[in-house]
């Protein structure tokens, strides 16, 4: 796995830009509408739009449902023949355990993965009223299917010898909140928080940092610090974190924002099988969970 | 006090001890009737959360009864031991047949058999090492159990020992691990029938001595609850066809969906196949001593009193639990609870507001001033500091249109010249209301209702999770007011109590979003609940006061939308709702369904709202659905007509101002 580019690119650059296949979620908000739309002008690219439900462990691919076990040998029925180049992911509409699969998919085909991502201009509060509360508090999901494993990315431990969570932290207390609360302490015996520092705008951190430093008092190591816009800089900080930590079982949870989620991806493809799992909660997002378009970013990845 | 004491009550999760709980649990009011060891059957132990259900299983199981912190224990033990199993839900939460096809059941049987694998280990460990009374049993060299002869064949192992288990189960489990994560990968495990390899490692035990020939195993499975309903299924056909030599029993969250099914046709029958028993189980005085108990066990070290370290070798201990019947017994530790959690009497916190020039200017120029309609009298006439109570109760009842102000007046100057107060003795039942509503007129946050150790037991609701969190928030704020000794126990002043009764409400409102997938939504309709109850509160006539729980009109809670009803559901499984049977006659009168439902009162402080269940509020379906999940809109109109009538229509002049009001409180 090789991290070949960061870059900001725009309207003009997703026109243009050459691949496979591109993969796409549905658009929710203003940035994944702009994303999706500019990409479906480009001709170069077959169009796959993809939904994982994980109620039911089963995929949506182009209308059609598939299994999650047979995720990767659809998606190399409908790939154009002979596929060896690029694909392009949007990771501001493809959830997690999307961008997962389908990251694993091109890993073992070994191709090219150029994954876009917008950032919002802004999170619309809950309320208008002035309150602590509503300062801090968005609609970014309306519920969850809760922490369900993903096959293939879950590691398991024994009461005995436990698990080292690392928390990529965002602006919703009930995701790292449900995820300790339903462990109990039973299977993690310390958190590493990482809060996305800095953050896409000055004043994001601070949401972050409401919403969760109650919940890691007690339980938590001192935090860690990357940059939210930057996967590769994820990437590093969790590879040396798990330096640091030889001999543990590591849960990584990438409930913060997309951006340090698709550095955990990366970082949990290129330690399958080495102690590194996963725990994700599958939020249902909401409609119109941002307002905006302001940057957005290329991450070119190669799994050749 | 020092800082380790804190930390000792900040202890109070199962997990947060070790496997052994000798001497750190203490055994319930009731433990005579749930006493794991006289069922001879599966039991499925019901419990809310932090009722103590993993405490109490591991009090069962083998790393505690053959602690080698007893002494003297008996040989008998060794023919009933528990195992401990929680598994990992999060890992298991993907063994489903959309995922593995008809190997799920393969892959979460040996899930199953690798965890028991490593109790066995454990179980020859501890029994190894445990001072047994005197006798011949050989227990040291029970290490040297071998394993049963086609163990290694049938497991593709090379072992000796049942003790080699622990190390072999880890092994086992990274290999499971692997390949259900890359079946392509990684080379398939074998999948050996899980309830025949454990039988023949019990024949195994039962071939050791004379002493364990008819020893018999229990697995205690904990949160059960979220295992998935075909997991849960798998377990069943265990239980319905288990043998004698291991019983399969299960402990979950009290209302919790589980399953009673097997794959087969058949489910599993109460006391046919299992017994069911409830660890919440007991009366309020039960609660208290039981309350008691934990206090001086959490206060060990820093008690002075010599009878309080006595009782302290009692409490966890089976065979001495008569003792703990003893009236003696629960009188003392009952007024050394008290004397910890002082309380005030609700005439001392209304001579408090006459010691408050503000709370006293509440009574007077908010309460009672504006409900007189005659210019000739002024609101000094019905307040008097000598009588306290009766003043307040003046200005509630001056609030109503049923009284006249002449006759209250009347009535009042009869008690300050004779001391009669009989006119007030039957409003008396107001004073709590009252009082909330002045300190919430003043905009007070701490509250000194919220006190006192009975008072905390009835907040805390027979949840020793609840109760325990409160004392560590009151020695918190009680370490940042005072210096104090190292060894002596002081009493905590009632403002200070009063002080972590709220922050440990807040703390609690804002853990709700974390309880289970709904979370997001329970922790609105706290919210939503908790300021209408205090809306109702703030009525001046407090011709209903102290509304904390609901009724709802539907015959039947079957009938409720889908969405509600699992709404509902999830409120009371994790017990941010407290169900009760209410008046079963008035069910055929008014037709309506007789449950009703409590805001758990450990929320009361955090909306200044009464934690005593006193009156009942009946809801509409319309009016849940628009609690439960209407927009914020919808739940501020609904509101409106409660606002109007609580407060003065001039108090809010546009939905803007009533939302701010709402909703600077969350």
């Amino acid at each position: 796995m090789k991290f070949e580019n960061l870059l900001e690119v725009d309207r003009s650059k997703l026109l243009t830009i050459k691949a496979d296949i591109f993969f796409f979620g549905e658009p929710l908000d203003d940035r994944g509408k702009f994303v999706v739309l500019a990409l479906q002008e480009n001709l170069s690219p077959k169009k796959v739009i993809v939904k994982f439900d994980a109620s039911k462990m089963t995929f949506t691919i182009n209308g059609a449902s598939i299994p999650l076990r047979d995720f990767s040998s659809y998606l190399n029925k409908i790939s154009p023949e002979n596929i060896t180049g690029q694909i392009i992911v949007d990771a501001t509409t493809l959830g997690v355990s999307e961008l997962l699969y389908i990251l694993r998919w091109a890993l073992r085909l070994e191709l090219k993965a150029k994954i876009i991502y917008a950032e919002p201009k802004n999170y619309p509060s809950v309320f208008d009223a002035p309150s602590d509360y509503g300062r801090h508090h968005f609609n970014l999901s309306s519920s969850s299917v809760g922490y369900r494993a993903l096959p293939g990315f879950t590691r398991t431990t024994s009461t005995v010898k436990k698990a080292h969570l690392i928390a990529l932290l965002g602006f919703e207390r009930v995701r790292l909140g449900q995820l300790l609360q339903n462990d109990e302490g039973a299977f993690i015996e310390a958190v590493t928080p990482i809060f996305g520092v800095p953050s896409f705008r000055p004043s994001f951190d601070k949401h972050s940092a409401y919403q969760n430093i109650d919940r890691l008092v007690r339980v938590s190591d001192k935090p860690e610090f990357c940059c939210a816009s930057n996967p590769f800089e994820t990437f590093r900080k969790l590879k040396f974190i798990k330096k640091c930590l030889p001999d543990k079982v590591l849960h990584i949870a990438p409930i913060g924002t997309k951006p340090m989620a698709i550095g955990a991806c990366l970082f949990i493809l290129s330690n399958l099988n080495e102690n590194v799992g996963l725990m994700y909660d599958h939020p249902i997002n909401s409609k119109g969970r941002s307002t905006g378009v302001t940057k957005i970013h290329l991450y070119e990845v190669s799994f050749a | 006090m020092n800082s380790e004491l804190i930390k000792i009550f900040a202890k109070n999760r199962a997990e947060e001890f070790p496997i052994d709980v000798w001497g750190e649990y203490v055994l319930p009011p009731n433990y005579q009737s749930i006493n794991l060891f006289n069922f001879d059957k599966a039991v499925m132990v019901e419990g809310g959360r932090g009722s103590g259900k993993t405490m109490f299983l591991r009090y069962h199981c083998h790393d505690t009864r053959f602690s080698n912190k007893r002494e003297n224990v008996a040989v008998r033990e060794v023919r009933k031991i528990g195992l401990y199993l929680r598994p990992d839900t999060h890992f298991c939460s993907s063994i489903t047949e959309e995922i593995y096809g008809a190997s799920w059941k393969k892959i979460f049987s040996k899930y199953i058999l690798i965890n028991v694998l490593r109790e066995f280990s454990s179980v020859v460990n501890n029994i190894s090492q445990c001072n047994f009374e005197k006798s011949n049993f050989p227990s040291k060299s029970i290490i040297n159990l071998e394993l049963p002869r086609k163990f290694n064949d049938r497991m593709r192992t090379n072992l000796t020992y049942i003790s080699e288990l622990g190390t072999l189960s880890d092994e086992l489990l990274a290999e499971l691990n692997d390949w259900v994560s890359d079946p392509d990968y990684f080379e398939k495990p074998v999948f050996p029938d899980t309830r025949s390899i454990l039988k023949s490692i019990i024949e195994s035990f039962r071939d050791f001595s004379e002493h364990t020939k008819s020893t018999a195993f229990t697995l205690y499975i904990d949160e059960y609850e979220n295992l998935t309903t075909e997991q849960q299924e798998l377990i069943n056909d265990w239980i319905k066809h288990g043998a004698d030599d291991l019983i399969i029993s299960s402990a979950y969250k009290k209302h919790a969906n589980v399953s009673r099914s097997t794959s087969g046709k058949e489910s599993l029958v109460l006391r046919n196949d299992y017994r069911k028993i409830d660890l919440e189980d007991f009366s309020t005085n039960e609660f208290k001593v039981f309350a008691a108990e934990i206090l001086i066990l959490k206060l060990q070290g820093c008690v002075e009193e010599s009878f309080i370290n006595e009782y302290r070798k009692l409490l966890c201990d089976e065979s001495l639990i008569n003792h703990r019947l003893d009236n003696n017994y629960s009188e003392n530790l009952l007024a050394f609870a008290n004397n910890f959690l002082p309380s005030i009497s609700y005439e001392d916190v209304a001579k408090g507001v006459f010691q408050d020039k503000t709370l006293e200017k509440r009574l007077r120029d908010f309460l009672v001033k504006p409900a007189l309609h005659s210019t000739k009298l002024t609101p000094e006439l019905f307040i008097d500091s000598r009588f306290p109570v009766e003043s307040i109760l003046n200005g509630i009842l001056l609030n109503r249109p049923s009284q006249s102000e002449k006759y209250i007046l009347e009535k009042f100057d009869e008690l300050k010249k004779s001391g009669d107060n009989t006119f007030y003795k039957s409003y008396t039942d107001v004073l709590v209301g009252a009082l909330l509503w002045i300190y919430i007129s003043a905009g007070r946050r701490t509250i000194p209702i919220y006190s006192g150790f009975d008072r905390i037991c009835l907040m805390a609701r027979s949840n020793m999770r609840h109760f325990l969190e409160f004392c560590h928030q009151c020695l918190v704020e009680y370490k940042r007011f005072s210096e104090l000794s190292e060894t002596v126990i002081p009493s905590i002043p009632v403002s200070i109590q009063a002080l972590a009764a709220r922050k440990n409400s807040e703390l609690e409102v804002a853990k709700v979003v974390e309880l289970g997938r709904w979370g997001n939504n329970l922790r609105f309709i706290v919210n939503r609940l908790g300021l209408f109850f205090q809306l109702l509160q703030k009525r001046k006539s407090q011709s209903e006061p102290e509304i904390v729980h609901f009724g709802i009109e539907v015959t039947s809670v079957e009938m409720l939308p889908e969405n509600i009803k699992l709404l509902l559901s999830e409120l009371k499984i994790w017990s941010v709702l407290i169900e009760y049977q209410g008046d079963t006659k008035r069910k055929s009168h008014l037709d309506f369904t007789s449950y009703e439902y409590m805001l758990h009162p450990m929320f009361s402080p955090n909306f200044s709202i009464s934690f005593r269940k006193i009156r009942k509020h009946t809801f509409s379906v319309k009016d849940i659905e628009i609690i439960f999940c209407g927009s914020e809109d919808d739940f501020i109109t609904f509101c409106k007509p409660y606002l109007n009538k609580s407060t003065s229509e001039s108090d809010f002049s546009s939905a803007r101002e009533m939302q701010g009001t709402l909703f600077d409180e969350i």
